[in-house]
């Protein structure tokens, strides 16, 4: 079924009964109208033909034409008569007006009938007959016996009457009440209409003002109409909207709250955050540059000592100087891995070279405890990130010296797991209890250092390991029980195609600490504002042989140096007049035969590490180690060398 | 002696009939009223009121007196030979007519009659006439001379319309418009009973049911004296009955009609 407008229902249900009503009353009008006039046409028609019957029976009697002809002229001078004809008993003519072929074919019913009739109706003409009886006179004679009402007619009268104005009468009357039902449908239409706009229009309104309040405008609102529950819907609607509205000013309102609330607080983390970084770029600057410059000269001072003594007390300072440094590391490393700003830097790494060179660096401090340190390296690539790496190894290493009894022993050990290498550190130490395994790798928990004796650390180093095996997402795993010992593992993805890199792998070979004639001849610029910082790196490597040249700033590289060429370039990574980036750029361009580029920041962001990868060199944080700065220097000669 | 009263039919003039003729007869003979058609048990003599009684008692064994029967009409009868009879007629005699014409019309000597069939009365009408020195039109009625025609040449030379009782002439349905021809013509019509004066006539001479209740009382007296009827008769009591509106509408100056009675009883 179609769907109608509410205007056009309420239009159809006001006219319809009007319109059935209408017709009905107008059909039953005309129809009785209709009869009435064909009905009164006949009887004018018999009181005519029965008043010339009555009045010309005498004339028929006596046969006086004159006097016939004078009543049928009468008769015939009645309106809508057409034509008149006296006929005798036999049903002869006898007088006659209008139409005389009107009397054809009429004979063979005069006389049959005493009664009034109509002899023929059609759409033209009504013709009516009508026998001319004798008056009856009672005559009670006795004997004289008469009889009664077997009168014969004298005659018959046949009146023929025109239609013609009847049936425009009628046709006048079909019009006028065509024209009359047609104005009352027409007012009907009109009123309908008035009296359904009044219902409709308001309703269409609030169509309206219900779509544009659906549509977000809330201030919408109806006025008041003529019918009193639209009025009421009209008012309903308004106090809704008006709900509506409130409710929804009040949610704009909290929204706001809300959004100015995280917007403070997101500011005061914001600004926390920022403080914190504020905090560690200061510190990382601040702290580290004194001590890179002690870490520096202390690395000189160790190679100008002479006697055994002061050998001596120069070791102790650089143990406190390496135990101070390493501690700040340490602490700076957490704040960096908890401020995300450590970007893991995945690649090649050889573990073997690692495994050893870590059993290298602790041979010494593991002597001195009498523990022995054995590792089982294999020949096998893992990609992660060398110095995050090699930090989580270097903690586990130094935790299981740290904690194994003398004459006891820590292995270094590595083992294929699929696609997996599962680098161990275990030791036969005191072990851990069960209960005790979470809490080992959160800060500053160490067991069995209820002192907090300093030289023990500062109880960072598995809370460290266990951000970083997080971040690279390498699997950490702790076995271990109380006097069974510890056994710390980390799984690192393998590299397969091993093979294909062991023959490059053994050119390179770790250099080695103590190969002094290594470096010898190598031409060396180092830059630094920091003159201290500038003195201590030149006084180092210079100690290892090299020929150094000095540059505090960008401009004096460009003004010195432009025309030298160098082997090396250890650079501040912040030059007063640009960056270590423009330099390293700078030296490439002016110099035959590219030299290896180290850049040494105290920035420790990681905006400046991307750059620097991005660019291909080799960044130091501040402080670096005399001993890393070495190993360092050994695998940039070494890659620039092989390119 | 034991009468049976026979009507032709009950009501109207012969109930009255027999009414009065129960009053008027003397209370030592038994008078039984029975309508016509009842089984009539042992009478002396038999009163028979209208035509159809008359021709119920045609043959009776019994004597009848015949009353309410018009002349022409009782003459048709067929009877037995050994029937004894006696009639008091309805006609008034045409004496009496006559007298009522000079009466009523001194001046008038010019009297036309229609007529189908030649009758008795006819016949002594012409007689009667030609002696009181009136002149008798008489006209025929048949299909050669339809009753418009007759009545219009009739009245062309007739004073007055004297009507004759001939049912194929004066009927119910002609009365009116022989009625309307005579007043057209000017020609007054002399009827035959009061409904001829009631429907147009202007006047009539007739007898009461009383008065021939009383002729037929005196007749069953004689009867009853002697044993013998006596000779049929007409009526001797009668009554004169004028319409005046149509006199006026005629132009005619009329005496009353007891005025009238006495002069007809003396000139008849």
């Amino acid at each position: 079924m179609r769907k109608h407008g509410i205007e056009r229902q309420a239009l159809a249900v006001a006219l319809i009964p009007i319109l059935i009503l209408g017709l009905l009353l107008e059909s039953y009008f005309i129809y009785t109208r209709i009869s009435d006039l064909d009905r009164a046409m006949f009887d004018r028609a018999k009181l005519i033909v029965r008043q010339l019957a009555s009045s010309s029976e005498y004339a028929v009697f006596s046969g006086n034409r004159s006097l016939l002809q004078q009543q049928v002229d009468l008769a015939f001078a009645q309106p809508d008569v057409s034509s008149v004809i006296v006929l005798d008993a036999s049903g002869n003519y006898l007088a006659g007006s209008g139409n005389s072929r009107d009397a054809d074919g009429l004979s063979p019913i005069a006389g049959s009938s005493l009664q009034t009739l109509p002899m023929r109706e059609d759409s033209r003409v009504l013709t009516v007959y009508q026998p001319i009886v004798a008056t009856q006179i009672e005559l009670d004679e006795p004997g004289t016996t008469s009889p009664r009402s077997m009168s014969k007619p004298l005659g018959a009268v046949v009146i023929v009457i025109s239609k013609t104005r009847l049936n425009s009468e009628k046709l006048q009357m079909l019009v006028l009440n065509l024209l009359l039902t047609l104005l009352i449908l027409g007012l009907a239409i009109v009123v309908a209409m008035r009296v359904s706009r009044r219902i409709t229009m308001p309703i269409l309104g609030m169509r309206t003002a219900v779509r544009s309040i659906g549509e977000g405008r809330l201030d919408t609102r109806i006025g008041a109409t003529q019918v009193q529950e639209l009025d009421e819907l009209a008012q309903g609607i308004n106090e809704m909207a008006m709900q509506l509205q409130q409710q929804h000013e009040t949610l704009h309102q909290r929204i706001a709250e809300a959004t100015l609330e995280l917007r403070e607080k997101k500011e005061e983390a914001e600004k926390a955050n920022y403080d914190k970084t504020r905090f560690l770029a200061a510190a990382s600057h601040d702290l580290r540059q004194p001590m890179h410059a002690l870490g520096l000269f202390m690395g000189e001072l160790h190679n100008r000592i002479d006697t055994p003594e002061q050998r001596k007390i120069v070791e102790k300072v650089e143990e406190s100087v390496e135990a101070m440094s390493g501690l700040l590391d340490s602490l700076l490393d957490i704040s960096k891995l908890d401020a995300g700003v450590v970007v893991p830097q995945e690649q090649e790494v050889a573990i073997d070279d690692l495994l050893r060179r870590l059993a290298e660096d602790y041979a010494s401090i593991a002597a001195k405890k009498s523990i022995t340190l054995r590792v089982h390296a294999m020949d096998v690539f893992v990609m992660s990130d060398p110095v995050l790496l090699e930090r989580i190894l270097i903690n586990l290493l130094s935790n299981a010296i740290r904690y194994v009894h003398h004459n006891g022993t820590v292995m270094l050990a590595c083992r294929k797991r699929g696609d997996r290498l599962r680098i161990e550190v275990r030791d036969n130490g005191p072990g851990i209890p069960l209960e005790e395994q979470q809490n080992i790798f959160r800060e500053f928990v160490q067991l069995a250092n209820t002192a907090r004796d300093r030289s023990k650390g500062l109880g960072l180093g598995l809370a460290i390991v266990d951000r970083l095996a997080k971040l690279l997402k390498h699997p950490l795993d702790l076995r271990s029980a109380p006097q069974q010992g510890s056994t710390f593992a980390i799984e690192v993805p393998r590299v397969p195609d091993v093979q294909d890199l062991l023959a490059a792998d053994s050119l390179v070979q770790p250099a080695a600490f103590n190969k002094p004639d290594e470096f010898s001849g190598l031409q060396v610029l180092v830059v630094d504002d920091d003159a201290l910082v500038r003195n201590g790196t030149g006084g180092l490597i210079a100690s290892w042989g090299c020929q150094v040249e000095l540059a505090a700033s960008l401009a004096e590289v460009r003004q010195r140096c432009a025309d030298n060429c160098f082997d090396l370039v250890i650079c501040d990574y912040r030059l007063p007049d640009g960056t270590g980036l423009e330099l390293a750029d700078f030296v490439h361009t002016h110099c035959i035969g590219k030299p290896a580029f180290i850049l040494i920041s105290g920035d420790t962001s990681p905006e400046v590490l991307q750059q620097v990868v991005a660019k291909g060199h080799h960044l130091l944080h501040k402080p670096v180690r005399p001993a890393k700065l070495r190993s360092m220097m050994s695998f940039v000669l070494k890659n620039s060398t092989r390119q | 002696m034991r009468v049976m009263v026979v009507l032709s039919e009950s009501g109207g003039a012969y109930q009255e009939f027999g009414s009065a003729l129960q009053s008027k007869v003397s209370t030592q003979h038994s008078l039984h009223v029975v309508p016509v058609g009842d089984s009539v048990q042992h009478a002396d003599l038999v009163i028979a009121v209208g035509m159809k009684a008359a021709n119920a008692f045609a043959s009776s064994a019994v004597p009848v007196l015949n009353v309410f029967v018009p002349r022409a009409g009782f003459e048709t009868l067929q009877r037995a030979p050994s029937h004894v009879y006696s009639v008091i007629y309805m006609d008034q005699p045409m004496g009496r007519q006559l007298a009522l014409i000079s009466a009523v019309l001194p001046e008038v000597t010019d009297i036309g009659v229609l007529y189908s069939a030649r009758s008795a009365e006819l016949e002594s009408l012409g007689k009667l006439s030609s002696a009181r020195r009136f002149t008798l039109h008489e006209q025929l009625v048949d299909q050669k001379h339809p009753l418009a025609k007759a009545l219009s040449d009739l009245l062309v030379e007739s004073e007055v319309l004297f009507v004759l009782p001939d049912p194929a002439v004066y009927s119910s349905d002609t009365i009116r418009n022989i009625l309307l021809e005579t007043y057209r013509k000017k020609v007054p019509m002399i009827g035959l009973s009061p409904s001829y004066v009631r429907a147009g006539a202007l006047c009539a001479v007739y007898s009461t049911p009383q008065q021939i209740a009383q002729q037929a009382a005196e007749a069953i007296g004689q009867f009853a004296d002697s044993g013998k009827l006596s000779a049929s008769e007409y009526p001797r009591e009668f009554e004169v009955l004028v319409n005046t509106q149509v006199a006026r509408s005629l132009g005619l100056v009329i005496k009353d009609a007891e005025q009238l009675r006495e002069e007809i009883r003396r000139k008849q």
